[in-house]
């Protein structure tokens, strides 16, 4: 269903910015990112609040969304550095990628194994989700030559 | 269709439906005002963590 879900957003994402140059789409993707990020910080603390998830999951969560938002930021700064996307640039952003990537999945894991709530845990999903599709839109533009 | 599949779709479309508006509105922008929107958005739910966390201490 997820995956599913990703597939639907990458195809609005280019299907609205299709003429668009590859840096302006990892520009929109790393600001759907950012965005994303901030839905799932809020829907955490909205479970935490509501006895969803217990302190420990909550911390862990907020952790994941921070490493992930300060990954994030290297990638904006290393775009806002350079006006075009090159080979080069590309293989410095590939490691910040990895690093969302990485936080990504312990955010899944602490959605799906703690939120009980079926309705908590959609709405987290949902963030979950959309940062995992601007995440494979950013990964498809550095694997484009 | 069991209620928590019916949930996660209306939840899926909702999220879908809001990333639409968004990636609509940033058309407008500039690629500068792309980035400095996402570095703004960044700093901000890094201290909404950074609060957060000191409420679990």
């Amino acid at each position: 269903m997820k995956k599913l879900f990703a597939a639907l957003l990458v195809a609005v994402f280019f299907v609205t910015g299709c003429d668009d140059s590859q840096y302006r789409k990892a520009a929109r993707a790393v600001a759907g990112i950012s965005s994303g990020l901030k839905s799932i910080q809020d829907a955490n603390e909205v479970a935490f609040h509501a006895g969803e998830i217990d302190q420990d999951s909550a911390r862990a969560i907020s952790l994941a969304v921070a490493d992930a938002s300060f990954a994030n930021d290297k990638i904006v700064q290393e775009l806002k550095a350079i006006k075009k996307l090159d080979p080069q640039s590309k293989a410095q952003i590939i490691a910040h990628v990895t690093a969302i990537g990485e936080s990504l999945k312990q955010l899944n894991d602490q959605g799906v194994l703690h939120i009980k709530n079926p309705d908590a845990k959609a709405k987290f999903n949902a963030a979950v989700g959309g940062v995992e599709a601007a995440l494979g839109i950013l990964k498809q533009l550095l694997e484009a030559n | 269709m069991d209620p928590n599949t019916v949930n996660l779709l209306l939840q899926l479309a909702a999220m879908a439906a809001k990333l639409a508006i968004e990636v609509k509105q940033q058309s407008g922008l500039t690629d500068e005002q792309l980035l400095d929107a996402a570095e703004k958005n960044g700093a901000d739910v890094r201290a909404q963590v950074s609060a957060f966390l000191e409420t679990l201490k």
